[in-house]
């Protein structure tokens, strides 16, 4: 019957699709979010402010945040922040961590440098744990300005913001307006393929 | 059992072959079929080169003017395949031969007079609705496109309407 | 990936060519399906014959499957698709007016054509009725401005007009579709006093119906976008590769590159704009860590060769960044470690003059090093003049470059 042919093309469109998709799911890579969905979401909100550290975790002990310490065994047994969880940055994907991670509302992270509870964080938001801010600084930072004497003046203090200035180290600052670089992409792009045409 | 003919083929199949060319359409070029707009080009390259004065007044014909070539488009030699599809097709199924489609009970007369009435409101309508049957309610289905749809809905929705005032027409 | 012309996969130059190949496709297909008979068309009205909700139901439903499992594999673009704008009260007129010249003519435009090509004398005054029409429209088309171009309401889908999921509308439609099938099969079969024992023999259309429904089911389940495919990290690759500080690269590094002006490395600034815009280093570009995967800085990081060094003010910024290209699988980037606040201070902090009595072989060229670079930056205010270099890099290049196309 004439009826076969659209069988075996139904079939086939068919099959082709959920070959697809089931091929896509087999090479996806364990990621719970879109790598930019989480770029957007750590440009929105990473970080907690020691202000807000202070007065909204450390004060009063909320058992719905879980502080996390990034930092090897050895370093945590000597001090942590009280509460503290360790989690040493490398075991970040342990399964019995991940299980853990997902009962909190809230997570902290906190490590001896500030990037790798960046790193600590993009991976644990590609998993799937959204609630995941950084404490700003190092371990020690927090110590000295958080937990020993809260010190006002650092309430926003932050490994990323700049500690120098640049007009005291080079002095030419009348001709920094005219080389101002634009920022268009189109430009910025032209500006790229000028640089491979100077090689 | 006279007006279903077998040698056409299965309208499914026909619909599955047909969404498949659209789907291609859509993977190559990234847009969808369309018949109307090939129409188009064909009266405003006609008009605009017949009667230029007339056609500068009229923005409808500026695209002529403004440099492009309407007749290269896309649209155009899509039509071009069309017409030899449907001549490659007729001929193979040796369905080629001059005759006059109406209802029983209608002359050849009436039937020239609505098909000239009704290519001209078809012509009229698929201006307004960006696209005829194909290129705006077809495609806008398989895009899934608020006007497309909504321009399916109002074709087919009016024809059932007023189906019963033409019925001398086709029954 | 898809689609292929405007995406530049195909020669754009072929255009014509797959119009007039999917042309024929169209034409023959609308040819085979009985489109070329007026009373076949015009049966869909009437009850005898629903030939065309058949084919074009089909038609639609299949294609608009494969372009949402497409767009969900990421093979096909949307943003590169051309969506049928909304001119909501030109739509509807539009429609009504089709509507009537429908049920009049019998043909659409596109089966009018066919038509003709396969010798009905109808369909030819069909199509030369089309002409008039369109010209009525042209000199008219001021008095029909207003309405023509009025209540554009962008390139809406239906699902978001409906409130609905794309996924839960598709089915819908879906399963609309397939009742009228069978809805219009009974009227048909009453209309024409078919017997039963010729509905016996009818093919049965459950299978095609059961996939298209299972697949539009399938699809309700997939997330809305595609969490990640197969060019990206795993996430403890990526661990790793921060745990085993094989991300950086040093402020040595970065400095010996800019004091001998060469061109090796891509310097990429994380930060704010008007961070950037108040100082940066030679050379650099602006890219935030959420703009990185945009599309057209592809190519930047496709030059697998060249190493590109992240950096901000500290490294926070930068590993955001560095983190998002890493995940991507752009390979060969970096994070400048300590970023401009560390090159400062060892810059002109912490740079003393060589101390010719360290014992260490290693410390003494370091102390050299950094001393011979701050005495550069110092003086030559370096990034101005490099700034300048640059601008006469560029300038006879673009000059040169535009004579060449024109001569072509």
């Amino acid at each position: 019957m004439k009826n076969s042919t659209l069988n075996n093309s139904a079939i086939l469109f068919f099959t082709v699709l959920m070959v697809a998709v089931i091929f896509c799911a087999v090479t996806s890579r364990n990621y719970q979010i879109s790598n930019r969905a989480t770029a957007g979401k750590v440009m929105s909100d990473a970080f907690v402010s020691y202000e807000s550290l202070y007065y909204d975790y450390l004060q009063n002990i909320d058992h719905g945040t879980l502080l996390v310490d990034l930092r090897q065994p050895a370093y945590y047994d000597v001090s942590h922040l009280e509460g503290a969880h360790n989690i040493p940055f490398d075991e970040l994907l342990k399964r019995n961590h991940q299980r853990k991670l997902k009962k909190y509302d809230h997570i902290l992270l906190y490590a001896d440098q500030e990037q790798l509870s960046v790193a600590a964080q993009m991976v644990l938001l590609g998993t799937g744990i959204e609630n995941v801010r950084v404490i700003p600084g190092t371990f020690a930072s927090i110590m000295q300005y958080v937990v020993e004497t809260f010190d006002p003046s650092k309430a926003f203090y932050g490994e990323d913001k700049a500690r120098w200035d640049h007009q005291r180290f080079m002095p030419i600052g009348s001709g920094e307006t005219k080389a101002q670089p634009e920022r268009s992409p189109s430009r910025e792009i032209r500006e790229t393929g000028a640089v491979i045409g100077g090689c | 059992m006279s007006t279903i003919r077998n040698n056409y083929m299965n309208p499914y199949l026909a619909g599955f072959l047909l969404g498949m060319v659209l789907l291609a359409s859509y993977m190559i070029a990234g847009r969808g079929l369309g018949a109307s707009g090939a129409a188009r080009s064909v009266v405003v390259t006609t008009v605009a080169s017949a009667a230029p004065e007339y056609a500068e007044q009229s923005p409808f014909y500026a695209e002529y003017f403004a440099g492009v070539n309407p007749m290269g488009s896309w649209l155009v030699f899509l039509v071009i395949g069309v017409i030899l599809g449907a001549f490659l097709s007729g001929a193979m199924a040796n369905r080629m031969r001059f005759s006059v489609d109406r209802g029983p009970n209608i002359r050849v007369r009436t039937r020239m007079f609505f098909a000239l009435g009704g290519g001209l409101l078809f012509g009229l309508g698929a201006q307004f609705g960006r696209g005829c049957t194909s290129g705006s309610a077809l495609s806008g289905m398989a895009v899934l496109s608020t006007g497309g749809i909504l321009t399916m809905m109002a074709i087919f929705g009016t024809g059932y309407l007023i189906a019963y005032f033409f019925r001398k027409l086709w029954t | 990936m898809a689609p292929l012309i405007p995406q530049g996969i195909i020669n754009p130059e072929l255009t014509l060519f797959f119009a007039l190949l999917l042309g024929i496709g169209f034409g023959y297909v609308l040819e085979q399906a009985g489109f070329s008979s007026a009373k076949k068309l015009a049966g869909v009205f009437y009850g005898y014959d629903f030939v065309v909700l058949r084919v074009f139901f089909t038609a639609g439903i299949t294609a608009m499957t494969g372009i949402l499992f497409f767009s969900y594999l990421g093979w096909l673009d949307m943003n590169f698709v051309f969506v049928n704008p909304t001119f909501l009260y030109s739509a509807i007129l539009g429609g009504v007016i089709m509507g009537f010249g429908f049920i009049m003519g019998g043909y659409c435009p596109g089966t009018g054509i066919v038509a003709a090509v396969t010798g009905k004398t109808d369909a030819m005054v069909f199509v030369i009725g089309m002409f008039i029409g369109i010209f009525v429209f042209g000199h008219f088309y001021q008095s029909f401005e207003s309405i023509y171009t009025g209540h554009f309401l962008g390139n809406i889908f239906v699902y978001d007009s409906l409130g609905m999921s794309r996924a839960w509308f598709a089915l819908l439609l879906a399963v609309v579709a397939i009742m009228a099938f069978t809805i219009t099969q009974m009227i048909e079969d009453r209309i024409n006093k078919v017997s039963p024992e010729q509905i016996k023999t009818r093919p049965s259309y459950m299978l095609p119906s059961f996939l298209l429904v299972i697949a539009l089911v399938v699809f309700l389940f997939l997330p809305e976008e595609r969490r990640s495919n197969m060019r990206e990290a795993r996430p403890s690759e990526l661990l790793a590769q921060v745990h085993d500080n094989e991300a950086y690269i040093s402020t040595h590094r970065v400095i010996l590159e800019i004091k001998n002006g060469r061109d090796e490395l891509i310097l990429i600034d994380t930060r704010e704009q008007s961070e950037f815009e108040r100082f940066t280093l030679p050379g650099a570009i602006n890219i935030r860590a959420d703009e990185i995967l945009q599309r057209h800085w592809r190519p930047l990081f496709n030059q697998d060769h060249r190493q590109k060094v992240f950096f901000g003010n500290g490294n926070s910024s930068a590993m955001q960044a560095w983190f998002t290209a890493a995940r991507a699988g752009y390979d060969n980037v970096y994070i400048l470690n300590g970023g401009l606040n560390r090159m400062f201070s060892e810059l002109f902090v912490d740079a003393e003059m060589p101390d010719t009595t360290a014992y260490n072989l290693q410390d003494r060229s370091n102390a050299r090093f950094l001393y011979e670079a701050r005495q550069f930056f110092l003086e030559g205010g370096l990034v101005d003049e490099q700034a300048d270099r640059r601008q006469r890099i560029k300038a006879p290049e673009e000059s040169e470059i535009i004579p060449v196309i024109g001569g072509c």
